[in-house]
């Protein structure tokens, strides 16, 4: 038993890993074959993990009620639009036209909207009190922000039309230089990782269980 | 505002009671409900701006529960209903035995049996048999991986540095190009070597990073400048929707406008 | 120390209670929707690059578009996504819609079921197919690499993809002519890697403004041929496809609190600048 609970996983993401690896350099029938069936099962998979996800933030909030920590009324009301809107999904499905998609556009969207418009007048508040050009740094950051915000927009444009080349420049040549160095990176990375991965060296993806 | 229940009859396959509801739900009743609501619910995450308060709190548990039914529903109807339960259980689907129905497919078992293990994380002590699930997925995935993220990514990026550089140098606007390609091929190399943590950033290695450390800066001062667009752009939105399709405040303004400066 | 001693009204700009900050910018935001500017609109050639392609597509091309965002993302990806749309309905083109996120499958049925308003002779499974959602994000994108059918066994609507005329011609990502791609993160970055990348098709990018910047090095690297950035790109394409919409009417708004913005920055740092030198002058003094 500790077999398949410890050295069977780390030895079937070895088989996998290897065979969809080496797959791609096998032109042949049975390689795509291999390649298409392991794609739809693994759209399965990742519908149970997703169902997975929110049965997990339900326990959690079941707990919460159970054990009455303070606050747990609202976790109460977390679980009542959670199960109406699920029996309403269910019988009458999502889409627009439902109660369910009624919901969604009338509730769920605002709410959503409006959770990240505020950020709006955070950002404004923020940039105003704390953004200081301290240092050298900080001044090429400001200067770049500066230029970008203002020469983005019609108003830019319109006070002067180098803004608008200048604000382009500095898109599309330094920001693109540090962003590629990032990508770089990041590539590096996930080759790295997933090597990793496949020989056994990282295995936190797995999980702990027990 | 847009409108939620434009369902159009002919394209849309609804039965008439389903039409019914649609036509119920779209009418100018329940989208006047809906926009109150709509507009209580934005003024109460406003309200967050001032202070955290209880209403707040019970705004954002609400989205949360409806969210989450939303998505249980969906995960249904679009993953589990086409991709595992019709296959399986063929005789389920309403168009079986037409042209359209699913055909049978029992190795759907594999992939069922695996997606329950992933399931079981919530009974004590079957955790454990995740394990395998995410061995599959993530072997491979990361076997996919990895030759596409070679190929897809760090080469043409890697391609696209080195060719940024031209191959001969001109005078007139040619100087320009000149500048751009120093500045990306220098730019990309020096982050580059900014993060590159192993070597310490002493001497002449310091001072490369330095310049990668200034490529970024002016970067992410882009970025910045980026993000209060968008930003305000998603309050922009909102405004929109409580001056207009609340208030009609576009209405008012005209019908001032008429009323100050006359009209036919 | 000896306080020291500043005009008045920089100290208290420099403290400014972030509820009036707040209130400016709400006004910044309102006034212009009321008393609009109309300032004119200037078009990037990233923008152009993404409407010049699917201009000279010949007719009846197939187009591949993916709408990853959700409502928090509407109101910048939204009015791009019609106006691209409605390009395409305008030029002809076979348009097949997938979703990687789960909450945007809505919004798209809610823009088709518009455009249907401007075009009545657009009809599902022939002239589009909007597959609608489906969950997985990468495994979907190299999915849809194989074939539509098999990942989308059937279309938001609930109708057969196998059935349809037009998945009969346009069956898999490898055999559109072009595609674009609505996203609000990083799944642009899968989509290149593991789809357009891998089958060899053009790809442009209609993107927030937040990840825009990110965008640029596959634009550089032609692994995307334009970039539709932000609610400004929005409004840019409005111009180029002849019809304003919510973005061009925004646009007014966006540029007044930007300037207000700047112009708060920009004198928040000299007046900490000047309090700056002032502190070092009174420290002179006293030493």
């Amino acid at each position: 038993m500790q077999f398949f609970r410890k050295q069977f996983p780390i030895l079937l993401a070895f088989a996998m890993g290897m065979t969809m690896f080496i797959r791609e350099f096998i032109p042949s029938k049975l390689a795509q074959s291999l390649y298409e069936g392991f794609t739809n099962w693994a759209i399965v998979i990742v519908g149970f993990s997703a169902i997975f996800a929110i049965l997990s933030l339900l326990r959690h909030h079941i707990s919460k009620v159970r054990r009455k920590v303070p606050g747990y009324g609202f976790s109460v009301v977390t679980i009542i639009a959670f199960t109406q809107m699920l029996i309403l999904g269910l019988i009458f499905s999502v889409q627009p036209g439902t109660p369910a998609g009624w919901e969604y556009w009338w509730l769920f969207v605002p709410m959503q909207s409006t959770m990240f418009a505020t950020l709006a007048f955070f950002i404004a508040s923020a940039a105003f009190r704390a953004f200081r050009a301290r240092t050298w740094e900080a001044l090429a950051l400001l200067v770049a922000g500066l230029i970008v915000m203002i020469g983005r927009v019609p108003i830019g444009e319109f006070i002067s039309p180098y803004l608008s080349d200048v604000a382009g420049w500095i898109m599309n040549n330094p920001n693109m230089a540090g962003f590629r160095g990032i990508a770089l990176g990041v590539a590096l990375a996930q080759i790295a990782i997933a090597v990793r991965i496949i020989f056994g060296i990282e295995r936190t993806y797995m999980g702990g269980g027990d | 505002m847009l409108n939620p229940a434009i369902l159009i009859q002919a394209e849309s396959q609804l039965l008439p009671w389903q039409q019914a509801m649609a036509d119920f739900l779209g009418g100018d009743v329940m989208v006047a409900i809906g926009t109150w609501i709509a507009a209580g619910l934005t003024l109460i995450m406003f309200s967050f701006i001032y202070k955290d308060n209880p209403l707040f709190r019970l705004g954002e548990h609400v989205y949360l529960g409806i969210s989450a039914g939303y998505l249980m529903s969906l995960y249904f109807f679009n993953n589990m209903k086409p991709q595992f339960i019709y296959p399986l259980l063929p005789f389920l689907d309403p168009k079986f035995g037409t042209p359209e129905g699913t055909v049978m497919n029992l190795w759907v078992i594999v992939p069922g049996i695996l997606g329950i293990f992933i399931l079981l994380r919530l009974v004590p002590g079957m955790g454990w048999l995740s394990r395998t699930t995410f061995a599959f997925y993530i072997g491979g995935f990361t076997g996919i991986s990895l030759s596409k993220v070679f190929s897809g990514l760090l080469l043409p990026q890697f391609y696209a540095t080195i060719d940024a550089i031209p191959y001969r140098v001109t005078n007139g606007p040619e100087f320009i190009l000149l500048l751009n390609s120093l500045v990306l091929f220098v730019g990309a190399l020096t982050v580059l070597v900014y993060f590159f943590f192993s070597v310490e950033h002493r001497g002449f290695v310091g001072g490369v990073s330095r310049v990668g450390v200034y490529t970024l800066m002016i970067a992410f001062g882009a970025t910045f400048g980026y993000t209060i667009m968008a930003r305000v752009s998603l309050l922009i939105g909102r405004m929109q929707f409580l001056m207009f399709d609340w208030l009609h405040l576009d209405r008012l303004m005209g019908r001032l406008a008429m009323i100050l400066f006359g009209g036919g | 120390m000896e306080e020291v001693r500043m005009p008045g009204f920089v100290e208290r700009f420099l403290k400014l209670d972030r509820r009036i900050i707040y209130s400016l910018v709400a006004l910044a935001v309102a006034l212009p929707l009321l008393w609009p500017l109309k300032l004119p609109i200037r078009v990037t050639p990233e923008v152009e690059s993404v409407f010049n392609t699917i201009e000279k597509l010949p007719p009846g091309s197939n187009i591949m578009m993916s709408a990853d965002f959700d409502p928090a993302s509407q109101p910048e990806l939204y009015p791009m996504m019609k106006a691209v749309m409605r390009h395409i309905a305008r030029k002809n083109h076979k348009l097949v819609i997938t979703v990687l996120w789960p909450n945007g499958p809505n919004l798209v049925a809610q823009c088709i079921e518009e455009l249907k308003l401007e075009f009545p002779n657009w009809r599902s499974g022939e002239d589009y197919a909007f597959l609608g959602y489906q969950v997985g994000g990468t495994i979907v994108i190299i999915g849809v690499g194989n074939s539509f059918t098999d990942t989308y066994p059937k279309d938001y609507y609930g109708s057969s993809t196998a059935a349809m005329p037009i998945i009969k011609q346009f069956n898999r990502l490898g055999q559109a002519d072009y595609m674009v791609m609505f996203e609000a993160g990083n799944t642009g970055d899968y989509w290149i890697v593991y789809g357009t990348e891998v089958h060899d098709v053009d790809v442009g990018g209609g993107v927030t403004a937040v990840v825009a910047p990110l965008y640029y090095p596959y634009l550089q690297a032609k692994q995307l041929n334009g970039i539709i950035g932000g609610l400004k790109g929005a409004a840019e394409y409005e111009v180029l496809t002849k019809v304003p919409g919510m973005a061009t009417s925004a646009m007014d708004s966006q540029s007044i609190v930007h300037a207000l913005v700047f112009f708060a920055i920009v004198l928040a740092n000299i007046f900490a600048l000047v309090l700056a030198i002032e502190k070092r002058r009174q420290a002179r003094r006293e030493a």
